[in-house]
């Protein structure tokens, strides 16, 4: 038996494997038919008023991934707290991801839900989505704005709070944004959200997507998560790391372990079969029962205790 | 650990030079309604390309056998092609709603070259159940027609490149609840040619999931805001849709 158990900021998670934000939306169809309780569940991103989403076609199919713009579509905050009852009866922790475009945004959505009470485990700052006009991604590119709306909400809840890195800002500038997040308050890092994309009907001469552009997502960028999963972890040898990004399998899990992730999200996977998880799971197990260990977090950064 | 099935392939067939057929093999029977699909997974353990699965309608169930047709596009319908019998495939589903079964009116189904799929089950139904219906099936021509055999003991087929489009073949003897499934252009003709009709359509758009999860497949609905393909439909009344 290996102990799964993943501790943030005073919270046990019985998983460290979680699963991500927008591609499971609200659990409700996935979760009941899981045989093993994810660690927690990301909800969709939720803005301060409800989003119809972006114009269709909202997805497109790349080699080996999923290029979407769906553009935040969800049912604003008083929608989703409307519906936490429901949520709630799933008995999985809640972090609730939360998108904005501007700072005020990003602080009524959380004033609202700690007013409601509801218990949910924390917040994901969701500074990286590529599919909104204004704020999503502009901030996550950007660590000055980044430190003042991460210091904004610090001020406004005592919660757990991740922030999610968008791998769009480039190695050089992703280290800004992430020690800007970090000294304003934010708990952990997730990373990385979508990478950025287009594909182009070539009979039509226009992008296939109603958004034009899309974020990347599935097993085509998984080697970009782990490096960046890497390279955080590299210049910030103690802060937690959730690291996300085209987990199809217990070797990919391990692979973002021993790259610097403590815990890990399961995206594209969900969506693409609900029982995923499981899949995942089972698969992490056997191979933390094959190398002989007790405690999966043996394997966490394994990787930087040779030279790199 | 999947919501997916196996099931066993009994026979992939060509229907003609595009369209395929593909039959599989339930072990238990399963309840499955007209103008419901199915999603049938495109990966393996081994590659995730094509990465998504893809939506198919129900084209025949009879007999614990479920009958998909499905035109040669791309990568996923290639990779199908070269199944043969005996292999096993992945699927999940009953999904979506249905067509209605229960109309108080005569039916009048129209069908437009792929879009003949779903409604050779349909008919059938309608068949079973007593309800007084007429089925027209365009194709453009000769080449594109597959399923004849059920078309023509249910209904006619309409060669459009000598007859002229299907909807210029649509009954007026009477009233008729309509039923339709073809390309977005045909539908915009009967929206046309009647406008304020209930009619129902059904859909078909790019799915991420097909089980509402993704937000993928939404289409405009008159009322605002987006309808779900895959679980507010596929199949939907024509006033309700915003702009096809």
């Amino acid at each position: 038996m290996i102990d799964m158990k993943f501790i943030l900021k005073g919270i046990t998670f019985d998983s460290p494997i979680f699963l991500a934000s927008g591609t499971s939306e609200f659990g409700l169809e996935i979760v009941p038919e899981l045989d093993n309780m994810p660690g927690a569940l990301i909800t969709k991103a939720i803005t301060f008023q409800p989003r119809e989403g972006n114009p269709p076609p909202r997805i497109v199919e790349t080699p080996c991934g999923l290029l979407n713009s769906i553009g935040l579509e969800n049912p604003g905050v008083d929608g989703f707290i409307k519906m936490y009852d429901e949520i709630s009866s799933l008995n999985i922790p809640v972090i609730v991801n939360v998108a904005g475009s501007t700072i005020s945004e990003y602080l009524q959505v959380i004033e609202k839900i700690e007013d409601s009470k509801i218990d949910i485990k924390g917040y994901e700052i969701n500074i990286s989505c590529p599919n909104v006009r204004s704020g999503g991604m502009a901030f996550g590119l950007d660590s000055k704005v980044t430190g003042e709306l991460v210091s904004s909400i610090r001020g406004i809840t005592d919660k757990l709070l991740l922030v999610k890195l968008s791998p769009n800002a480039g190695v050089v500038d992703i280290l800004k944004v992430a020690e800007s997040a970090l000294v304003s308050g934010a708990n952990a890092l997730s990373l990385i959200n979508t990478l950025v994309g287009m594909v182009i009907d070539i009979e039509k001469r226009i992008p296939i997507l109603g958004g034009t552009s899309g974020g990347l997502s599935g097993a085509a960028i998984k080697p970009i998560g782990i490096y960046y999963v890497y390279w955080i972890r590299k210049h910030f040898p103690d802060i937690p790391i959730i690291g996300v990004g085209g987990i199809t399998s217990g070797k990919d899990v391990v692979e973002y372990m021993m790259a610097g992730a403590d815990a890990v999200q399961l995206g594209t996977a969900s969506l693409i079969d609900p029982k995923f998880y499981d899949k995942v799971v089972v698969e992490f197990v056997e191979l933390i029962n094959k190398f002989g260990l007790s405690d999966y977090k043996d394997i966490k950064s394994s990787i930087h205790r040779r030279e790199l | 650990m999947s919501r997916y099935k196996k099931v066993k392939i009994i026979s992939n067939v060509k229907e003609n030079e595009n369209v395929y057929r593909m039959d599989v093999h339930f072990d238990e029977n399963i309840r499955i309604m007209p103008g419901q699909f199915f999603m049938i997974k495109m990966f393996s353990e081994y590659s995730f390309d094509p990465i998504l699965s893809r939506p198919f309608s129900v084209g025949m169930y009879e007999n614990n056998v479920l009958s998909f047709y499905y035109r040669i596009v791309g990568k996923g319908t290639n990779l199908m092609k070269t199944k043969r019998e005996g292999d096993t495939i992945e699927i999940m589903g009953p999904l979506g709603n249905g067509f209605t079964l229960d109309s108080a009116l005569p039916v009048s189904v129209i069908g437009g070259g792929m879009g003949v799929a779903p409604l050779l089950y349909l008919v059938k139904m309608l068949d079973k159940k007593g309800v007084e219906f007429s089925f027209i099936a365009g194709f453009k021509s000769k080449d594109d027609i597959f399923a004849s055999g059920i078309i023509e003991k249910y209904g006619k087929i309409i060669l459009e490149e000598k007859e002229g489009v299907v909807t210029e073949h649509i009954p007026s003897d009477r009233d008729y609840f309509m039923i339709a499934c073809g390309p977005v252009g045909m539908y915009r003709s009967l929206k046309r040619k009647f406008p304020g009709k209930n009619i129902e359509v059904s859909l078909e758009e790019r799915m991420g999931c097909g089980y509402g999860v993704c937000k993928g497949c939404s289409v405009p609905a008159k009322k605002g805001g987006y309808f779900k393909v895959c679980t507010d439909g596929p199949v939907f009344n024509i006033l309700e849709l915003g702009e096809i």
